[in-house]
């Protein structure tokens, strides 16, 4: 369960710090547009949430994938199943 | 759009009213035309217990709050009066013309200088020219569609449209049949339960109702309406990195999402519940495509319970025929019924066009497609305010009217023409490839509003992220939005 969630959330902090930067990067092409220019506080805002938000429910995002995975593939056999 | 001054509206609902407020603040010269003797659209042609399936917070002008203590879920004669009110505080009640039913709509030179109006009354025809006309007369008020069946001549009771059960009255004491499954279906079932001698609903499909609390506590709005259930939704015809992330590696979460959900509706709703024959009442279709359907409803609390407790007998099949005294369905069931209440929807015919036009808008069997769900490329002085369906449609027509604002006055412009063309057959083949079939497909977006919305808002160069406050990124993800985070558009204050 420890291990579970530690690797929960370090996927989670990667896949946040990848989100944050797409996310960074849209919001300041946008405010880029209007004429504002360097560093974008708000991008900045929305990125460490981001990442923080991540970071914090990876270990659940994780969780819920896996049994995602293997409930979703065991429909799908018993389903075969059905119509065979 | 150069020479835009004369604006004619076609329609006095949600749409026409939105579109009449923002051009004439715009300065532009407004006239809609009514074929009624009131303003309201839908809302004025209500059948008996008709009111808003969404909660009152989300269904009011972004501009125009409802007042203080108007009820929830807001019965229809509460919000027709509500637009009364809003026609009065916008001084919007001078352009409109009442009793204007407009039988004809040509374009003038084309269609590239405006279009003339034909308008039919009494003393005969008029004809006016304007710039620019919109047509915002929505999808629920045209010509009703009423199925036929062998042996009508010959049945003896009663046949009605929903939209002519104005009140209890054609049901009380009676035996009744309402045919249909959807949101007007349900709640005339609901009211012919309290009065009628016995109900029954007859039904070819089930679609996945959505409860007014999930598990009796949660409003739907967290649920259905947040930007995260937008970004599980099927993926958007224009989807960002991170979604299609999320489909791709991150299906499994999708998958189990609305499986869990529609785990909690079937429990919730009782679907599993015995109906004739053996059958119930679950979908056959998933619920993040049957939402994008005919039959998407917010169900009156009442309407399961009924359905449970035997008080409505709930028929999945299909009538085959009428008998002088009831119906014949596909299963063999005879129903000794006298009164048949078709709760089966509305065709739109749009008579007023020329087979030409008609032909050129398009004449696909799931309606015509158009750029951005407003314009069609050959007639860009021909807008459609109101032919994008989502839950909360008002926020969607008003931004739809402060986009065509915009457009008149060129504070943006539209592609070229290929471009619009090649974007409508781009959303047409997203809609075909996932979306259940209806008549009106063309128009659906429901739980991709957020998407469109953004994407009007991406054209006028406003940013689409609209929550404030220092959680505003946990908003933007997980909360709901209302009419109010649009206020200063819809108001023209972003400026």
């Amino acid at each position: 369960m420890i291990l579970l969630l530690w690797i929960g959330s370090v996927c989670g902090a990667i896949l946040g710090l990848l989100h944050a930067f797409y996310l960074y990067r849209q919001i300041a092409a946008r405010y880029a547009r209007a004429g504002a220019f360097g560093v974008n506080v708000r991008g900045l805002y929305y990125s460490i949430w981001t990442v923080a938000l991540w970071t914090l429910f990876g270990s659940y995002v994780l969780a819920l994938w896996l049994i995602g995975s293997f409930v979703s593939v065991l429909s799908r056999l018993i389903l075969k199943k059905r119509v065979l | 759009m150069k020479g835009v001054r004369r604006v004619g509206i076609i329609g006095t609902g949600i749409a026409g009213l939105a579109t009449a407020k923002t051009l004439s603040a715009e300065g532009l010269e407004c006239t809609l035309f009514e074929r009624g003797d009131r303003v309201g659209g839908v809302w004025a042609d209500g059948y008996s217990s008709f009111g808003v399936q969404a909660p009152k917070e989300l269904y009011e002008f972004p501009d125009w709050p409802l007042p203080e203590g108007a009820p929830n879920f807001t019965p229809g004669p509460v919000f027709q009066q509500y637009l009364e009110d809003y026609i009065d505080h916008f001084a919007l009640r001078s352009y409109i013309r009442f009793n204007a039913c407009v039988t004809g709509l040509e374009p003038r030179d084309g269609g590239d200088s405006g279009w003339i109006i034909t308008i039919g009354g009494d003393a005969g025809d008029d004809r006016e020219e304007f710039d620019l006309v919109v047509i915002a007369t929505g999808l629920y008020s045209d010509v009703p569609n009423k199925p036929t069946f062998p042996g009508k001549e010959g049945y003896q009771g009663a046949i009605l449209h929903s939209s002519e059960v104005r009140t209890r009255g054609p049901l009380i004491g009676r035996n009744v049949v309402v045919v249909g499954y959807g949101k007007s279906a349900a709640d005339i079932v609901a009211e012919a339960a309290k009065v009628a001698k016995n109900v029954h609903m007859v039904f070819r499909r089930t679609h996945w109702p959505v409860p007014r609390k999930v598990v009796g506590m949660l409003p739907f709005k967290w649920v259905g309406l947040s930007r995260m259930t937008s970004a599980f939704m099927p993926l958007y015809q224009r989807s960002t990195s991170m979604e299609r992330w999320l489909h791709g590696i991150g299906k499994p979460l999708v998958w189990i999402f609305w499986r869990f959900f529609e785990i909690v509706i079937r429990l919730q709703c009782r679907l599993g519940t015995e109906i004739s024959n053996g059958k119930n009442l679950i979908p056959t279709e998933p619920f993040e495509s049957d939402t994008n359907g005919e039959g998407t409803m917010v169900t009156p609390p009442e309407f399961f319970p009924l359905i449970a407790n035997g008080r409505v007998s709930a028929h999945r099949t299909e009538i085959v025929r009428y008998m002088p005294d009831g119906v014949v369905l596909k299963d063999g069931t005879r129903l000794a019924v006298d009164c048949v209440v078709l709760a089966t929807g509305w065709e739109s015919e749009f008579n007023y066009f020329s087979p030409d036009i008609r032909m050129r808008l398009g004449t696909d069997d799931d309606g015509f497609y158009l750029y951005r769900h407003l314009l069609h490329p050959d007639f860009p002085k021909l807008i459609f305010v109101g032919r994008a369906t989502a839950v909360s449609n008002i926020i969607t027509c008003s931004l739809q009217a402060r986009w065509l604002a915009e457009l008149i006055a060129e504070r943006f412009v539209l592609p070229e023409r290929a471009d619009m063309v090649q974007e409508i057959t781009e959303i047409k083949a997203w809609k075909r490839s996932w979306m259940p079939y209806s008549p009106a497909r063309s128009t659906r977006i429901f739980l991709h509003a957020q998407h469109y919305h953004d994407e009007l808002l991406k054209d006028l160069g406003i940013d689409p992220l609209r929550k404030r406050g220092p959680f505003a990124p946990l908003k933007e993800l997980f909360a709901p939005y209302e009419p109010g985070d649009y206020r200063s558009i819809v108001s023209g204050d972003f400026m």
